[in-house]
């Protein structure tokens, strides 16, 4: 869980996995959106055809009934009139209650033919009609000649009924009529009956049911004139650009057209897109105030535990930069260390595997002697540091003046007491006299230095004492030998030797010594650059796994004995 | 490192097998005072599957060889191979156990 957690957090990959995520959203909701756009295209479509279908249906029946009603009662008064033309009360009432019986009906005429109402050639017209007051009256009227011109008397006696919408010009109303011929029992004519209804009728009944602003109705007889013409911008549009739909008014033949703007599609699916856009958005919101809420609920203490770690870590390795520099002050680094003594040249490097290491070197000068030494403490870390900080203190404070087996058997007591863990440390101490060239040594169970004399490599005699700290109270047995001038003297640790290559071979002491041979002629940092480039050329591509120290001590001659 | 303890009725054998160095160095400490805290037998180190040591691990011995001479217990090291008897030579360590 921590390590998933862990995987998870760190700032570049959160910035790209949000970036991801997004891009993935964002892409499945466009296509999620396009695919609904599509659906509610068709849907809305179909709804608006199957609402201008239910329209159109609508209005046609009830105009038909509407124009029905004007018929039937037309027929009706032209059933009885005849019967009722003797008395002109009679005929008046009659016109009274046909103008009553039916709202649309805003006048009702009868018109009389000249053989039956002889008036000096004229046609008597008797009419019922609403003044402006809405006041029904009653007046009579004389047609002249005009009315056989109109073509209304032929129609309604020559040509049969003539048909509905007829207009008829009388001095009070511009009218839209139906027509009914007046006839005796012989089927004599008497004359005509018309009842009128506004010239507006038609329009109004349109703009009544229309049920939407943005589509339109028109109306055209069964000869192709119109009765009722669309709006002007129906008529600019091409036919690609509309919906139509038509019903005929079965009795009369008349054609009903209900017309739409395609535009009114496109323009109600952006509304519905846009609404489910707003919800998609608002929805979003919500998962992702949702969803951060709950990763910061979760997460948070994990969040708070690794910044705390890395604090602690941060501090940690500050702890340790410092104590590597600490560590590194111990020992001498300054070559050439004793620029004065032109009998002597000293070089040394020390490389530890981690921050801090287990690996010494460090030489001092008494009068005219050099003591020296090199120490790989066991294990590594912080611990081993620590006593190879407190080897480095006993070295400096003790050897001075004194033999260097009753320095090295001191420095064992030291290290022996309270050593419960049982640390210790491989130790090679020596003292050069720098006026004779002698050597005397002692080696606590280190690897023994090379020697390397007129071109050949040698090693001192091998170990004859236990590391420093491992057990109480030995005696070390010194070593002596004498140096020639020119004798180069290699001290190293095992990190040097041991250091492995790919294949686990191991960079041997063997190699170690063939490459002195080659040195003769260098000093000694240059003897330490040659080992050093070899040795990390053999282990290069492997992590180095132990300290690699050298300490290079080069006796050039004998110095005149210092006053 | 690979190590095993067996608790005989005469000795107490600790088979090391590996490299014994200082990550095994830490392990190995857990099985020195399981070593030190039984029955005061001989102890013998199986040292035959071991293939290199490194001061840690030689800090490992040394502290059993101590923990052990304090109660008079004695440490064998068995089957030590070439490398490593190097490594016990130029320490000296080699004359504080018994080599078997």
């Amino acid at each position: 869980m921590g390590l998933k957690w862990k995987k998870l957090l760190p700032g570049g990959f959160q910035i790209r996995m949000t970036a991801l995520v997004t891009a993935v959203v964002l892409l499945v909701s466009t296509v999620i959106m396009l695919m609904i756009e599509v659906r509610v295209r068709t849907d809305y479509g179909r709804m608006l055809n199957d609402r201008l279908e239910e329209n159109l249906v609508a209005i046609t029946r009830i105009m038909e009934q509407r124009l029905l009603r004007v018929e039937a009662s037309t027929n009706t008064i032209a059933v009885l009139a005849p019967q009722m033309l003797s008395d002109c009360k009679s005929v008046d009432s009659l016109l009274i209650h046909a103008i009553t019986a039916v709202d649309d009906v805003r006048g009702v005429s009868m018109v009389f033919d000249k053989n039956i109402v002889p008036i000096g050639g004229g046609y008597l017209e008797r009419y019922a009609c609403y003044d402006e007051n809405g006041n029904i009256i009653l007046d009579t009227y004389i047609n002249g000649p005009e009315l056989e011109k109109d073509g209304n008397w032929q129609k309604c006696f020559v040509e049969g009924l003539p048909e509905w919408g007829e207009l008829v010009l009388s001095d009070t109303l511009s009218v839209v009529s139906y027509f009914e011929p007046l006839t005796d029992r012989e089927g004599k004519c008497l004359g005509m009956l018309y009842s009128a209804l506004p010239e507006t009728y038609l329009t109004s009944f349109v703009a009544e049911y229309k049920v939407r602003k943005d589509m339109d109705i028109s109306i055209y007889k069964s000869d192709g004139d119109a009765v009722v013409l669309p709006d002007d911008y129906i008529l600019e549009l091409s036919d690609e650009d509309l919906i139509e739909r038509e019903s005929i008014i079965g009795h009369i033949g008349w054609k009903v057209i209900l017309s739409a703007d395609k535009k009114i599609i496109d323009r109600g699916v952006r509304k519905a897109m846009s609404a489910i856009v707003l919800i998609f958005l608002l929805m979003f919101i919500c998962i992702y105030l949702v969803v951060r809420f709950t990763v910061r609920y979760v997460s948070g203490p994990f969040i708070a535990e690794k910044r705390r770690t890395e604090k602690e870590k941060a501090i940690m390795e500050n702890e340790m930069q410092l104590a590597s520099a600490a560590q590194n002050e111990l020992i001498p680094h300054v070559f050439p260390p004793f620029p004065d003594r032109k009998g002597l040249d000293i070089s040394a490097c020390l490389h530890p595997s981690r921050q801090v290491g287990g690996d010494l070197y460090d030489y001092f000068l008494h009068g005219d002697s050099l003591y020296f030494c090199i120490g790989d403490v066991s294990g590594k870390g912080v611990q081993a540091a620590l006593f190879m900080a407190a080897t480095h203190y006993l070295f400096r404070s003790m050897v001075a003046g004194i033999s260097v087996a009753k320095a090295a058997g001191q420095m064992n007591s030291s290290l022996c007491a309270d050593n419960e863990k049982c640390r210790f440390v491989t130790f090679w101490m020596g003292c050069l006299d720098l006026t004779s060239g002698d050597l005397e040594y002692v080696n606590a169970g280190h690897d023994a230095p090379m020697l390397v004399s007129g071109g050949s490599v040698g090693t001192f005699p091998s170990s004859v004492d236990v590391p420093l700290g491992v057990l109480e109270g030995v005696d070390f047995v010194p070593g002596k030998t004498k140096l020639l001038p020119g004798d180069t003297l290699l001290l190293y640790t095992d990190g040097v030797t041991e250091s492995m290559d790919a294949g686990r071979q191991e960079f041997g002491r063997a190699r170690l010594s063939k490459i002195l041979e080659t040195v003769s002629d260098a000093d000694a940092s240059g003897v330490i650059e040659i080992v050093l480039d070899e040795v990390r050329r053999h282990s290069s591509g492997t992590p180095q796994s132990d300290d690699i120290t050298m300490l290079c001590i080069k006796f050039i001659g004998k110095e005149t004995k210092n006053q | 490192m690979e190590i095993t303890i067996q608790n005989n009725s005469e000795n107490v054998i600790a088979i090391m097998k590996g490299s014994f160095d200082t990550l095994a160095a830490e392990q190995a400490e857990t099985y020195v005072q399981e070593l030190e805290s039984l029955a005061s037998k001989p102890i013998i180190i199986d040292c035959n599957g071991m293939d290199y040591i490194a001061s840690s691990g030689l800090r490992v011995l040394l502290r059993l060889r101590k923990a052990s001479a304090a109660q008079g217990r004695q440490v064998t090291l068995l089957g030590v191979n070439e490398n490593i008897m190097e490594v016990l030579k130029v320490t000296h360590f080699d004359r504080m156990f018994i080599l078997g």
